[in-house]
């Protein structure tokens, strides 16, 4: 038993044996709690949060989910822009996954020839991925419309970039984490990083990107919703328009129709996990 | 054929295996014995070049490991079985089998043996080989623990290497399946004239099985014997046991 322990510490970071208050989790949880409560005090909590006006229609506004708009022709307009969305956000994860994948693998270091190439490889994508994913997609979408006009490109684009950063930060952090036992095998067959990645690293973290990569696509089915506020068409369009008639029976049809294609969404990521880990 | 010269290591100043020699010809069968934490497992992958020693030299047909320059032709001289299952769970079995043969194929090739299985008759025959040519095809986490032990020797089969080294390989096993188990790897071994290493707890398995027995202590080398020679007396010394204990 000593033995099998022995060697699966072999594996691990060295770095965990002194667990003192400053370099375990005491400073941190402590930090965090100083930010709370700073952050607490620091909103104007005296003003009235709704003014008066204002929660006479937001009961109307949740009296209309009873009865949303039904009409056939309503329906049909709810539909497309249904589809409009649900385009977007597919091109757009799709591109993301494109751009993710290579940044990743090359974030997460795991084909550098050095320790020293490691660390630079892993340093300099890191920044690129947070460059990429620390503006928002709306900030995005509002860039490319400025230079792209009103086209799906734009909202394409917009979605494809911060969602790129994030998948690609994701993967690198999987890729690092699959069991080292299996990639040490691989090694000791001969096998070079590039075939470890392919025979080990990938099989292992396939099942955690995928399902990850799908929330990701829920995610970015509302992104490409809002994306309609700046005028690209779609659900988040049609939904703006209606609250501006103040038709909130339109609305409600809308959101059940961006509600459905989420749980959608979500009920197809279960299966396709389910049968790709058995 | 394999050659240790004053092989020593420690991890964090603690001694894991002193300064050690040892000359193993080759078709040598040898036992690697002693109690837990004594350093067998650090011995194999000293000598599978899992691990670089902090002295001493190692050198494989006289070729010094530590001037090989790829993993490659490492993998040409000694392939190791670990103590832990070490094969990719999500892969099929076929897959696990031709990592073996990664060492000799290109990455083109690696890549599209992923798409439709390449030299799938040395998989097929090595899977004939351990028992269980039934399961080619299957996902290798359905196997039970005993299954994935031979694919594991069915993958240093067609690694092909002229030295093998086993740690524990029989450790999780029944004691019939245990017998069986170290049958198929030393014919398997004697077939084609390699070299074994294997550590394991049984002194019935060692004497039935091979020629040689070396025994560790706290990383020291305490005998290397014929096993013909492998007395009782010895292995109190070596487990530290009084006779009634046995
Ligand atoms: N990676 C490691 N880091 C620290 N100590 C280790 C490591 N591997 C082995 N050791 C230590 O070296 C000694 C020998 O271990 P090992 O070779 O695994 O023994 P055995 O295989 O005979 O049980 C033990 O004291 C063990 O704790
Ligand atoms: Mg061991």
């Amino acid at each position: 038993m000593r033995s099998s322990i022995a060697s699966t510490t072999l594996q691990r970071p060295r770095y965990r044996t002194q667990d003192s208050f400053f370099r375990g989790r005491g400073l941190l949880t402590l930090l965090l709690g100083v930010a709370l409560i700073w952050s607490l005090t620091s909103v104007n909590w005296t003003g009235s949060i709704v003014h008066p006006g204002g929660l006479s229609a937001i009961g109307e506004f949740f009296k209309a989910a009873f009865t949303p708009e039904l009409s056939g022709s309503f329906l049909g307009l709810t539909l497309g822009s249904a589809w409009t969305t649900v385009a977007y956000a597919v091109a757009g994860i799709c591109l993301a996954v494109l751009l993710g994948f290579p940044l990743g693998v090359l974030a997460s270091g795991v084909l550098a020839k050095s320790a020293g190439r490691r660390v630079a490889q892993v340093a300099g994508f890191r920044i690129v991925l947070g460059f990429l994913r620390a503006i928002h997609e709306l900030v995005w979408a509002w860039l490319f419309v400025v230079a792209l006009g009103l086209s799906p490109m734009a909202a394409i684009l917009a979605l494809a970039i911060p969602y790129g950063g994030i998948l690609g930060r994701i993967y690198a952090d999987i890729l690092n984490d699959v069991p080292q036992e299996p990639l040490r095998a691989l090694r000791s067959s001969g096998a070079s990083e590039w075939k470890v990645l392919l025979y080990g690293r990938l099989p292992m973290a396939l099942p955690d990107m995928l399902s990850y990569s799908f929330y990701r696509f829920e995610c970015a089915i509302r992104a490409a919703a809002i994306m309609g506020f700046v005028g690209i068409g779609g659900l988040g369009m049609q939904i703006q328009l209606s609250l501006g008639d103040l038709f909130y029976n339109e609305v409600w049809t809308l959101l059940y129709a961006l509600i459905g294609l989420v749980l959608l969404v979500d009920v197809w990521s279960t299966w396709l996990r389910r049968s790709l880990t058995q | 054929m394999l050659v240790l010269d004053r092989v020593g290591k420690s991890y964090q100043g603690n001694l894991a295996l002193a300064p050690l020699s040892l000359e193993v010809e080759q078709g040598e069968r040898v036992a690697v014995l002693g109690p837990s934490g004594s350093g067998k497992t650090t011995l194999l992958h000293l000598i599978g070049g899992v691990v670089q020693p902090d002295q001493g030299t190692i050198a494989l047909e006289g070729n010094l490991l530590a001037n090989m320059s790829s993993g490659r032709e490492l993998a040409s001289l000694v392939g190791i079985m670990h103590q832990q299952l070490d094969l990719v769970p999500h892969l099929a079995v076929v897959h696990n089998i031709l990592a073996g043969r990664l060492g000799h194929w290109s990455l083109w090739r690696s890549l599209a043996s992923l798409v439709s299985a390449r030299e799938k008759h040395l998989a097929q025959s090595a899977l004939e080989r351990v028992g269980i040519p039934e399961k080619l095809n299957e996902r290798t986490s359905h196997l039970s623990g005993g299954e994935q032990q031979r694919v594991a020797m069915a993958r240093l089969l067609v690694q092909q290497s002229k030295v093998v080294l086993a740690d524990e390989p029989i450790a999780s096993l029944d004691p019939a399946r245990a017998e069986d188990l170290m049958q198929l790897l030393t014919t398997i071994v004697s077939e084609s004239n390699k070299t074994l290493l294997a550590s394991l707890h049984s002194i019935d398995l060692t004497r039935k099985f091979f020629s040689r027995a070396i025994g560790l202590r706290n990383g020291e080398l305490q005998f290397d014997l014929p096993v013909d020679k492998l007395t009782n007396e010895v292995l109190y010394r070596l487990y530290n046991l009084t006779e009634t204990q046995v």
